[in-house]
């Protein structure tokens, strides 16, 4: 009897020992480990590319410094080749597997859409890129919006066309959900600024002479045309307008500032205004793109690299946070996670490399993402579709 | 009111041009074998990159990068040939397999596309000009009025082909009936592959001159290929020249329909009339008409 109670108070003993030992080993405090979950190959490659060239610039230096708190940031990258589903899987990888503090990724919609699900299922805090869809943060908990939505793009362009005085407008759009949604959203916002709409035009993004279009927009002698097209019909549209003569001002939101269209476009794309989130009149955004075309290679006006710097800017304060560091040191990882979630609220009022000098971010609880005023400036198509220029859209917008 | 009618006109007879090229080059395939080739838009998307591959990157003049083109979509044919059309019908496969078959060697040529020239949309040169030129009042460019005479050019060449030709009466008795043109003497096969060549030189021809004004995407078969498979149904598919007429019908149709109508349902007004076409004419406008030529 004697020996059993002795062997019970021993085993008791060596699995409290066992006990004390696995928490000891608990209070180690978490890895600074962040994952970049983004297209780097695909059709939208260049954003995530850009975005992750952009974070390194950010995390890189900091690391070389000794980190924080000693500590250095693992950047741990993942390739989604614009697949949701691939997405789906890195994602959950980054937080079960890696331990991820954040996620930091999601250029296409699509992408987003995948990683929003993560977040929210395993709470992982979110930033969200490019994603122009307005719904990725919907509800928003744990996910933070860098990119503008679709419709911040509208806004812009109403805002500049009614500080203009410009009164009647018409509209051009492919038949593809991109060109609908463009032109339905611009109109929404035109009307709040009771500015007309003289005509919308729709096409086939497969017809070879958009004529019959812009014979209409020609006919309606609006004072400016808006245009929401893919990159090569948008090429066709704007040469079917300059052949004919037209010579008002043309407002193309995002696929003005592609690559693929200022080439197809060459020089009749000259002049092209486009919305832009990236203000390169300022200096320190100016010097951003410098150091990155010397680092990367050369680079026209984007919002990726921003976007990515922006996100590593906001993150390395967030883990310099007094109650983030806190759940660090104690190795809590989901009170580290929900830390950081609460950190970006407190940390987000700022301006980064989007935006304007008087307009940035603003993360709050009821708020994930960019200011809907005052976020964009505007840039044209120069030097035969080969640079896109700052431009003052008073100037550009001028009757 | 008439320069507006003019440039209706005019742009309904270029995205015509377009659309009946195809559709006369998948009427080809389909007037020899009763196959519907639904690697048709291939051919054309192969026209395109080719013109990227030869004029941008191997810099070589439009005339020499045309002959290069050529080839190339005669050894995709010559492929889709060998490797589709003769294991199947040796094996006796019903023209539906056949289709199926075309629709696997489609969806080959993509993939093997997209590892070549990748996802983006890439910038085709023009052979001839985009500076506008004027014809009357009416401003256009030289690229687009080429897709008019290369449309007119294959058609005529077609018609003097198969009806001023001994060779074409023998690809028409094929047509009509291979096992009974075998028995006269006619190796049918030799004549299915001819339809092969010729059709995907018209549309890989079609390809590098529509390549400037669509863009170049390893996509861009597709879409072409619906409207082309349009045009040959509203004409009539067992004609090539009444699928050319579907072609120029469904083209003017667009351009009237976005110049005086909503542009906004122009595509599914057209498919509505088309159906109504078909339900008045189910051989296409033309179908019966052709039948009967034959």
């Amino acid at each position: 009897m004697y020996r059993i109670s002795q062997l019970l108070y021993r085993s008791a003993a060596v699995a409290g020992l066992l006990v004390a030992l696995g928490a000891a080993a608990s209070a180690e405090p978490l890895k600074l480990v962040i994952c970049h979950v983004d297209d780097r190959s695909g059709s939208a490659a260049d954003t995530g590319i850009e975005s992750l060239n952009g974070l390194k610039m950010v995390i890189d230096p900091l690391n070389e410094a000794g980190g924080i708190n000693g500590q250095k940031i693992e950047l741990i990258t993942y390739d989604t080749k614009t697949d949701p589903q691939l997405a789906a899987n890195f994602g959950t990888r980054c937080s079960e597997d890696d331990k991820g503090l954040l996620i930091i990724g999601g250029s296409p919609s699509a992408v987003a859409n995948s990683l929003v699900t993560v977040a929210n299922q395993t709470k992982t805090p979110l930033y969200i890129l490019a994603a122009a869809a307005p719904n990725v943060t919907d509800n928003a908990d744990y996910q933070f919006r860098f990119g503008p939505k679709v419709t911040q793009d509208s806004i812009a362009v109403a805002d500049a066309l009614s500080k203009n005085g410009i009164k009647s407008v018409a509209i051009i759009n492919n038949s593809v959900p991109f060109g609908i949604s463009g032109a339905a959203s611009a109109t929404e916002e035109l009307a709040k600024k009771n500015i007309t709409v003289a005509t919308q035009q729709t096409y086939d993004v497969a017809a070879t002479d958009v004529s019959p279009q812009v014979i209409n927009l020609m006919q309606a002698d609006a004072e400016a045309i808006l245009v929401y097209p893919y990159p090569a019909d948008g090429a066709r549209v704007i040469r079917t307008i300059r052949q004919m003569g037209i010579d008002k001002p043309v407002i193309m939101p995002r696929v003005g500032m592609m690559k693929a269209f200022r080439e197809l476009a060459a020089d009749t794309g000259n002049g092209v205004l486009v919305p832009s989130s990236v203000d390169t009149t300022r200096p320190e955004v100016a010097e951003l793109f410098k150091k990155y075309s010397e680092q990367f290679g050369p680079l026209a006006i984007s919002p990726s690299p921003a976007q990515g710097y922006d996100a590593g800017t906001l993150t390395i304060a967030v883990l310099k946070d007094e109650k983030v560091q806190a759940a660090i040191q104690a190795g809590d990882l989901q009170g580290a996670r929900d830390a950081i979630r609460d950190a970006t609220r407190r940390h987000g009022d700022f301006v980064g490399m989007q935006g304007t000098a008087n307009s940035g971010y603003h993360f709050s609880k009821d708020n994930h993402g960019p200011t809907d005023e005052g976020f964009f400036v505007f840039v044209k198509v120069a030097d035969d579709g080969k640079s896109l220029e700052a431009v003052d859209a008073a100037a550009a917008l001028k009757k | 009111m008439l320069m507006k009618l003019s440039y209706l006109l005019l742009a309904g007879l270029t995205n015509g041009s377009v659309y009946g090229l195809i559709g006369l080059s998948l009427s080809v395939i389909y007037g020899s074998s009763r196959v519907i080739n639904f690697a048709q838009g291939e051919f054309v998307m192969l026209g395109a990159m080719s013109a990227v591959l030869f004029m941008v990157t191997l810099a070589l003049p439009w005339p020499l990068a045309m002959l290069a083109m050529i080839a190339v979509v005669i050894v995709a044919a010559l492929a889709l040939d060998y490797g589709v059309y003769r294991p199947l019908t040796k094996r006796k496969a019903a023209p539906l397999t056949i289709m199926i078959g075309t629709l696997a060697a489609a969806i080959v040529v993509y993939g093997l596309a997209f590892l070549l020239w990748g996802p983006d949309q890439k910038f085709v040169p023009p052979v001839l000009s985009l500076t506008p030129v004027r014809i009357g009042f009416l401003v256009t460019n030289t690229q687009q009025v080429s897709l008019i005479v290369i449309f007119l050019a294959f058609l005529i060449a077609t018609w003097y082909l198969l009806y001023r030709t001994r060779f074409g009466l023998t690809v028409r008795a094929t047509g009509v009936n291979p096992k009974v043109a075998l028995l006269m003497g006619i190796r049918s096969e030799r004549i299915v592959q001819f339809s092969f060549i010729f059709s995907a030189t018209i549309s890989g021809v079609a390809g590098m001159m529509v390549g400037p004004l669509l863009g170049g995407h390893v996509g861009m078969g597709l879409l072409l290929t619906v409207k082309g498979f349009m045009a040959a149904i509203l004409g009539g598919l067992g004609s090539p020249f009444a699928a050319a007429a579907g072609g120029i019908a469904i083209g003017m149709m667009e351009a009237l329909m976005a110049g005086y109508g909503t542009s906004l349902y122009a595509e599914p007004a057209i498919f509505v009339l088309i159906l109504l076409v078909l339900i008045v004419r189910p051989y296409g406008l033309l179908g019966d008409y052709e039948a009967e030529r034959r």
